[in-house]
C-alpha cells in the first residue's frame, strides 16, 4: 500500500482538521517512525503540500499481543 | 350538525425515530427511507431497539450520513483518516482511517454488552482488529483474510488467538455474565464461547476500522463494513434476531 510520508509539522498541522465533511485528517507513524497520511486524504491537500511529499509503501507498526 | 375529526397522529405512519433519522441525514431515496423504516419497526418489534445503544445503518453515501445513528440522530460516530463512503457502506483503508464510534464501555457494562457488525469484504493477507483494547482486556474482533475469511483473535473480555473460517457477514460479539461471552457468525450458530469472562471492564469508546489501544488507534483494517449494533448483552435468540435484520435491510439496499 502506497502511503504519503509527511513531516512531523505538516502531521501537526493536520491533525483533526476536516477534509471532507465530517472526516477529519489522521496522520499515523509507520514502523519506521515516518509520518504518513493515506492518498485519499492526500487528495484534499492542497497542489503546493502533495509537491512537498514523498510517496512509500507503507510499514504498518505491528502489535503482537495474540 | 357539523363533525370534528380530531388528529393525533401522523399522517405518514412512519416510525418517529425512523423518521428522525432520515431527516437528520437527508436520506432521499424511498428504498433506502422505505429499509430504515423496516429495519427501525423490526428492532422495535422485539427487545433489540431498548438493547441498542448506538446502531448504525451506514446507509446515505456519505461521510456525514454514515455518522448517523438511529438511536439518536446526533450522536453516532467520528471519521478519522482515509475512508470510502459509498453505497455499499464503509470502507477503511488499513492505514489511517477509523471511526470512533459513541458507545462507551465502563464497569458499568463490562459484564453486559454487544456488538455486531456486517463485513462484505477484506482484502487477501490484510488482518486487523476492531474494538477495544486496554492492554489486558479486549472485547472485539479480528478478521483476516487467508485462505479463505477467518476470525484470527477474538475478545470478549479476554484474548484469545484463533482460527474460526467463517462466511462474510454478521459477526455479533455479546457477554451476558462472568460465564457468557459469545460469538455468533452469519448463520446464527455460536461459534465461540468464553466462560470465564472475568469482572475486569475496559473503558472508552469502541473504534471500528481500527482497535481502540486506552483511546488510540492501532491494528488498522480494510474491512468493507455495512451495518454495525452496539449495546446490551444479546441472547443467543436476539443475536439471530439481529443477524436477520441486518441482512434484510442490507438485501434491501442490494448490497
Amino acid at each position: 500500500m502506497i502511503v504519503a510520508k509527511i513531516t512531523p509539522d505538516q502531521a501537526e498541522e493536520l491533525k483533526g482538521v476536516q477534509f471532507v465533511p465530517d472526516n477529519l485528517f489522521n496522520p499515523v507513524q509507520d514502523i519506521e517512525g515516518n509520518w504518513i497520511i493515506s492518498l485519499q486524504e492526500l487528495i484534499y491537500c492542497s497542489v503546493d503540500f502533495a509537491n512537498t511529499v514523498d510517496l512509500i509503501e507503507y510499514k504498518p507498526i505491528t502489535v503482537d499481543f495474540l | 350538525m357539523s363533525r370534528k375529526f380530531i388528529f393525533g397522529g401522523s399522517f405518514s405512519g412512519t416510525d418517529p425515530d425512523a423518521a428522525a433519522f432520515i431527516s437528520a441525514y437527508s436520506i432521499t431515496d424511498p428504498t433506502q427511507q422505505s429499509a430504515i423504516r423496516t429495519a427501525v419497526t423490526s428492532l422495535k418489534a422485539g427487545t433489540l431497539w431498548s438493547k441498542g445503544d448506538v446502531i448504525l445503518p451506514y446507509v446515505g453515501g456519505n461521510a456525514t450520513a454514515h455518522r448517523g445513528n438511529l438511536k439518536n440522530a446526533t450522536n453516532g460516530v467520528t471519521w478519522f483518516g482515509g475512508i470510502t463512503h459509498n453505497s455499499s457502506g464503509i470502507i477503511f483503508n488499513g492505514s489511517t482511517g477509523y471511526g470512533d464510534v459513541a458507545f462507551a464501555l465502563s464497569a458499568g457494562n463490562a459484564l453486559n454488552r454487544s456488538f455486531a457488525h456486517s463485513v462484505k469484504n477484506n482484502p487477501a493477507a490484510q488482518a486487523g482488529w476492531s474494538g477495544n483494547f486496554n492492554g489486558s482486556v479486549v472485547f472485539g474482533v479480528q478478521l483476516n483474510e487467508s485462505g479463505g475469511f477467518l476470525i484470527q483473535g477474538v475478545g470478549v473480555n479476554s484474548l484469545v488467538g484463533t482460527t474460526i473460517y467463517i462466511p462474510y457477514g454478521v459477526v455479533v460479539n455479546s457477554i451476558t455474565s462472568n460465564t457468557s461471552g459469545k460469538i455468533y457468525k452469519n448463520d446464527g450458530t455460536l461459534i465461540y464461547t468464553n466462560a470465564s469472562v472475568g469482572s475486569t471492564p475496559n473503558s472508552g469508546n469502541i473504534f471500528t476500522g481500527a482497535l481502540s489501544n486506552s483511546g488510540s488507534p492501532i491494528l488498522y483494517n480494510a474491512r468493507t463494513v455495512d451495518f454495525e449494533y452496539y449495546g446490551s448483552g444479546l441472547t443467543a435468540l436476539e443475536a439471530n434476531e439481529l443477524i436477520g435484520i441486518i441482512n434484510t435491510f442490507n438485501t434491501t439496499l442490494g448490497r
